[in-house]
């Protein structure tokens, strides 16, 4: 098992070497500039060309990408363009917001489909089944933003109970537990809506999978023995349902610092997808390249985990 | 194992809705009541002043936190400077010069030296003297050749600014402090952009907090650009990106003691401002557009809207190198073609009018209604000009040049309602008269970078803004070989009217010239002028003495109060 994790660490470096050769040249050679936005506004063309040779734009790709990768090897992502600030700190400003609604908004979806899903398949075509079908699929077609504005709309405007957006209130200063609380006050709105939107889509695979495990052999085997049904459930068939509903935990732990652009725009929630969004649209190149491989490394690093978690869960899975 | 995973579940939901419902008594206290309630909350100069008057501001993007006027190269950011930092002059609604640092000015004879005489009792934020020596640094700031900021072409034109780029002097020659409080400043060729470019468009940094820190290295002193020492009203407090900008009164304005203690700069979606100005969490923001329904419901609850026409334009670009585009009977067919005002009462909802030329009917330089075609809707006049004097023909309702129909691209950028909404309309207009015109969206950027290659065949059409300040030129919007002249216009006759617009300071003496050049480009045509349009300021009736010009947002923020 060791062995399998470092031999995977190991194969990550030329994928990451690939990775980032790969978004380096599609972001350099998509058109624009980091100044392109202030054409409106009259910035002069010979300006713009006197800063653009400063910044290196106009050096070939190959150039550009071995002097940013010295400087990362150095430790150095770079200066933001747009922000003059350390690109490692403009991210780390927004990383622990993300992850602060990504990952509470992850553990309750996962734990609430994984409770809705199995009631569902074990009481197969009954009224319970049917309700939690049925709010799954206006869960998966309701769109996220029209979702937020109407919750914004009863929570915010009617019922005057929870702020419209932002993470904290403005100019308070709280600290310790006041700071805590006005700060859940402030996510519970979109950790709600990321709730609802993950949970509608897993409970329907946590529900056919474990519907697929309970019509396999060794359950029927198991309940012939004389197995009560309530065993065979949470013993043998849970366990086997944990395969595939890892994999899907697995796929959504590598996007935790993606954010979501339309959640964190409606809610103005600092994180990390309006960030990269905004980098983009301003051609912000070291912003852009350090976000995104950040964010590859995440997937990377999920995918181990998740094959790490297969073997744990099913001991027939070995590495060799 | 089942019921373990149901009863955390059902623990969490359980924390979920506790932790919920005692969050909702907070809410009274915090958002309750507008400003007064949280400012009796917070400790510290609440309680010894009694009461502290807050201004919350809604801002629909963070500013960056390049608190240099001399790098900040963002609208958000640029306002929030604009408290904080001041030029030597600024303009008032109508466009004309008045005092900001210098307290007046005399221009020389031959119109090359501007000689200013800076008020004596203006301080730092950190106490310094505020003297001529830093209005020279500023300056020579961005003379350096590692100088990366955008503004450097602004004093291109100084005297000796060519030997302090190239490093062969250590000053600029045509700089000269004269005492403490008077400083000279002398231009190669009189440049007539003097009080808009160097007066107006340079705010003053401090000497003593820049000078030991290498140019090369500023945009990396994200701790000196994130604590700001300036001269203006306010100072900065606290800036978090992405969600807010705190600043404070600065009591050594020399100005006056602003009477708002605090201005909170808060980081909004334009989609939720609404709830937030009507649910007293916000006191003012600006938007770009705004529909009646909005202005109805913000003036059943007593809220304030202004608006103003801004110094800009939306227009359509054209690419002269296309032979048939570069027609002019073309151009103007296509002008009589599209329903301009159409666009202006279903899109901008009346708020704004058509543009017919580069200038807006509220800016000195316009030359009259009475002086300019104003090329009123008429599809039957396009077609008239079309088939008569353009030599096309129209049949079964499509133009054909020769035989073959004739269509054309236009693209369009992102991000702007009311521009994206005018290329479908275009489009429409065009049908009318047969053109069958192919839309493209793209993205911002890109459109740029199509626009400055300036290949002949890159684009045909292309809509685009433009906005300028306080001056009249236009060099490079239609002079030849201008940087935003996407459209590759050159004629000698705008070029000789252009340079001679600039032999002179004097915005009165220059105006007729401005005002035939304006004339010109309305029969010339080298772009579709669309519309003009207008901003929104939308006030809590208790934010008193706010004056919103085209020019400054937060001109006289000194004399804002808030009402108790």
């Amino acid at each position: 098992m060791r062995q399998y994790i470092i031999k995977r660490l190991l194969i990550l470096i030329p994928i990451f070497l690939g990775v980032s050769i790969i978004i380096f040249a599609l972001i350099h050679t998509a058109p624009g500039d980091p100044y392109a936005y202030m054409v409106e506004s009259g910035l002069p063309i010979e300006e713009k060309e006197i800063q653009l040779q400063k910044i290196g734009y106009y050096d070939s790709l190959p150039v550009k990408y071995i002097k940013w990768l010295g400087n990362v090897l150095h430790g150095n992502l770079g200066y933001s363009i747009r922000y003059a600030e350390p690109v490692t700190a403009v991210l780390g400003r927004r990383i622990g917001n993300t992850a602060l609604l990504s990952v509470t908004s992850l553990a309750a979806s996962t734990l609430l489909s994984v409770f809705l899903g199995i009631l569902a398949a074990v009481k197969k075509k009954t009224f319970t089944d049917h309700i939690i079908s049925v709010l799954s699929l206006i869960g998966i077609s309701v769109p996220t933003f029209f979702l937020a504005l109407g919750l914004i709309k009863i929570f915010s405007i009617d019922l005057n109970l929870l702020p419209v957006s932002g993470i904290e209130t403005t100019g308070t200063n709280y600290t310790g537990w006041r700071r805590a609380a006005d700060i859940f006050r402030h996510m519970f709105l979109p950790f709600l809506v990321l709730t609802c939107a993950q949970t509608a889509s897993m409970v329907r695979y946590t529900r056919s999978a474990m519907l697929e495990v309970l019509g396999q052999d060794y359950i029927r085997t198991a309940r012939a023995k004389g197995l009560a049904k309530r065993v065979v459930i949470h013993l043998h068939a849970f366990r086997n349902t944990l395969i595939p509903i890892t994999t899907l935990v697995a796929m959504s732990l590598g996007h935790l610092l993606s954010g979501t652009v339309l959640i964190e725009t409606v809610f103005v929630w600092p994180g990390m997808g309006n960030l990269l969004y905004q980098a983009v649209s301003n051609r912000d190149y070291p912003l852009i390249v350090s976000g995104t491989m950040l964010l590859s490394i995440c997937i990377l690093l999920a995918n181990l985990l998740a094959d790490i978690l297969y073997g744990i869960i099913d001991p027939r899975i070995r590495y060799d | 194992m089942k019921k373990r995973w149901i009863s955390l579940a059902l623990a969490t939901l359980l924390a979920m809705s506790a932790l919920t419902s005692c969050g909702n008594p907070e809410k009274t206290n915090t958002t309750g009541k507008s400003s007064e309630a949280t400012s009796e909350e917070s400790t510290g100069p609440a309680e010894e002043t009694g009461q502290e008057k807050i201004l919350r501001l809604g801002s629909i993007s963070s500013p960056t936190g390049i608190f240099n006027p001399l790098y900040a190269s963002d609208d958000y950011t640029a306002y929030i400077n604009n408290l904080i930092f001041q030029s030597l002059v600024s303009v008032d609604a109508g466009a004309n010069l008045k005092s900001n640092l210098a307290e007046s000015w005399d221009v020389s004879e031959d119109s090359k030296t501007v000689t200013f005489h800076l008020f004596e009792n203006i301080k730092w934020s950190d106490g310094e003297p505020f003297t001529a020596e830093d209005v020279q640094f500023t300056l020579e700031f961005m003379a350096d050749k590692n100088y990366t900021g955008l503004n450097s072409t602004y004093i291109q034109q100084i005297a000796g600014f060519d030997e302090k780029q190239n490093g062969t002097a250590e000053n600029i020659s045509g700089i000269n402090v004269i005492n403490n409080y008077t400083i000279a400043i002398t231009t190669k060729e009189v440049y007539a952009s003097f009080f808009e470019k160097i007066g107006r468009g340079i705010s003053i940094i401090a000497k003593h907090i820049w000078e030991d820190v290498p140019v090369e290295d500023v945009e990396q002193s994200t701790e000196l650009l994130q604590n700001p020492v300036g001269t203006g009203p306010f100072k900065l407090t606290e800036y978090v990106p992405d969600q807010y900008t705190a600043l404070e009164k600065n009591p050594d304005y020399f100005e006056g003691n602003p009477k708002i203690d605090k201005i909170i700069i808060q980081v909004v979606n334009p989609d939720t401002a609404q709830a937030q100005l009507l649910n007293n969490e916000l006191d003012m923001i600006r938007v770009e557009s705004l529909n009646p329904d909005d202005i109805k419901i913000y003036e059943d609850a007593g809220f304030d809207v202004r608006s103003n026409l801004l110094n800009a334009y939306q227009h359509m670009v054209i690419n002269l190198n296309d032979p048939l585009l570069a027609n002019k009977d073309f151009r103007q067919a296509m002008a009589y073609a599209i329903n301009r005002e159409g666009i202006v009462s279903s899109l901008l909802y009346g708020y704004g009018n058509v543009a017919n030329t580069v200038y807006t009917k509220e800016f000195f330089a316009y030359p009259g209604d009475d002086a300019i075609n104003d090329y009123a809707y008429s599809p039957e006049k396009a077609l008239e000009i079309l088939t008569m004097k353009v030599g096309l023909e129209y049949k079964d309702k499509t133009l054909y040049q020769d035989g073959t129909p004739v269509k054309l691209t236009l693209l369009y950028p992102s991000g702007n309602k009311a521009r994206e909404g005018a290329a479908t309309v275009i489009q429409q207009n065009f049908k009318e008269i047969g053109i069958d015109l192919k839309l493209e969206l793209v993205e911002f950027a890109t459109l740029t970078s199509i626009l400055q290659e300036r290949k002949t065949d890159g684009f045909q059409l292309a809509l685009l803004g433009n906005g300028f300040g306080a001056d009249a030129d236009v060099t490079q919007n239609v002079g030849t070989g201008g940087s935003n002249n996407h459209s590759q216009y050159s004629s000698e006759e705008i070029d000789a009217l252009l340079a001679e617009g600039l032999t002179s300071l004097d915005n009165e003496a220059r105006a007729p010239i401005y005002k035939k050049i304006a004339t010109i480009l309305n029969d010339e045509l080298p772009v579709i002028y669309l519309y003009n349009w207008e901003r929104f300021t939308i006030l809590n009736p208790k934010i008193q003495n706010v004056e919103v010009t085209t020019y400054s947002f937060y001109d006289g923020v000194e004399n804002w109060d808030i009402a108790e």
